[in-house]
């Protein structure tokens, strides 16, 4: 039985799917985990989405539900844990000459130290290249919250990378 | 030209209006510390997106894949254990009282309109509710994918059920506006499951529900008994043309 519309498109947004996933789950064997949940629900769900409005917000808004979810029980923990390193660091400015240690291991790293609500907006815009508008629809939050929440996982990204290489 | 992270920022995603860039790349032009403010902004953005590239350059697993395939229209291939388990009496069952709950949500405004000979719903035999009216007419004819904006029932999602039955979403816009889904069997739409939408705000799954939208508690009964996936059109008319049958 060949995809049909809908199917294809999904295939075709499964690469980018995925590097979302990646970004959100720390533990690489997750990833496609969440990516096969977002895409059941996504299939389940199917008659809600308008062909006028862009399927890949339109999944990445499932895929958030899913890893919600998914990790309820263990961001309530990380919540309640210690202050993280990389907050420390965004409070401990470095020169701002310092070079970026860009490596994609110490990157994914830092994210994977970021608060969820930061790490996803990091992920969404910088990673996934959304608009704000369109992280803010997908994480369903107001556009300057989204903002405060990139600035604050943008700044700790950074100095987690500055931090390193010194 | 005093700049504040949160507007380099914005500038660096493309956020700023045209002005607002023009002017910080003009004060970029004369200000080597703020240059290289804007440089270590956009080596942090490329430097996120690189380390995540390997995802859009591997081919994806093959259980992805067959994950799309199997909410495509081979319905009928092998039903996986997890949607076995759904079979089961307990699980009908409590559905079953999921439903009635939701009907006793209604109150008497229901216990008078099912008297009433216009009510989209009626009493079927042995207690059951059955469709009436429009509401009848409509999930016997009514195709999802060609239906007047204005008509007084939207049908939502059709699918084939776990225990055979063709099902089917629907929303009744008249006065009353009532949500439901309702299942075929030979003694025709028994309704499943029925609730006011102007009461629900049903987040469950983080969805909102909204004027036509179908209420959550609704889809996921769907997800609890569907088959498969959604008909598509051509299977949505298949299924009406033939009568709507149950499928074994």
């Amino acid at each position: 039985m060949p995809l049909d519309e809908f199917q294809q498109r999904l295939v075709e947004l499964l690469p980018r799917l995925r590097r979302l996933a990646r970004a959100l789950t720390p533990q690489g064997a997750d990833a496609d985990d969440l990516v096969q949940a977002a895409v059941e629900r996504g299939l389940a769900r199917r008659g809600q989405w308008r062909p006028e409005t862009r399927l890949d917000a339109w999944m990445f808004t499932i895929m958030k539900h899913a890893w919600i979810d998914e990790t309820r029980a263990r961001s309530r923990r990380q919540r309640y844990a210690a202050p993280s390193e990389a907050a420390e660091a965004a409070a401990d400015p470095l020169a701002p000459s310092l070079e970026l240690r860009l490596e994609a291991d110490a990157v994914r790293r830092a994210v994977a130290r970021l608060p969820e609500d930061q790490r996803l907006a990091v992920a969404l815009v910088l990673i996934e290249g959304l608009s704000y508008a369109e992280a803010a629809a997908v994480m369903e939050i107001p556009q300057g919250t989204l903002t405060s929440r990139l600035g604050r996982g943008r700044a700790a990204v950074m100095a987690e990378l500055a931090g390193t290489a010194a | 030209m005093m700049l504040d992270d949160a507007t380099l920022a914005a500038f660096v995603d493309g956020e700023l209006a045209p002005d607002e860039a023009a002017a910080v790349e003009a004060a970029a032009g004369g200000d080597p510390a703020l240059a290289a403010r804007i440089r270590r902004l956009r080596d942090l953005r490329q430097g996120l997106a690189g380390a995540y590239d390997d995802a859009l350059t591997e081919p994806p697993p093959e259980r992805l894949l067959a994950a799309i395939r199997a909410g495509g229209s081979d319905r009928d291939k092998v039903v996986p254990l997890a949607e076995r388990r759904r079979l089961s009496p307990r699980r009908l069952a409590g559905w079953g009282a999921m439903a009635a709950s939701l009907f006793l949500a209604f109150g008497a405004g229901l216990a008078v309109t099912r008297l009433a000979p216009t009510s989209p719903i009626g009493a079927g035999p042995a207690g059951s509710l059955v469709a009436r009216g429009a509401l009848a007419v409509a999930l016997d004819r009514q195709l999802a994918s060609n239906q007047a904006a204005t008509a007084p029932v939207k049908i939502g999602v059709s699918f084939t059920a776990t225990d055979g039955r063709y099902c089917r979403t629907f929303l009744l816009r008249g006065a009353e506006r009532l949500a439901g889904l309702a299942c075929h069997d030979p003694a025709g739409w028994q309704i499943a499951m029925a609730m006011r939408t102007e009461t629900v705000v049903g987040t469950a799954a983080g969805y909102r529900t909204a004027g036509d939208e179908t209420p959550a508690p609704i889809l996921e009964a769907v997800d609890a008994t569907i088959r498969g996936r959604a008909l598509d059109a051509a299977e949505e008319a298949g299924a009406r043309d033939a009568g709507w049958g149950a499928r074994r």
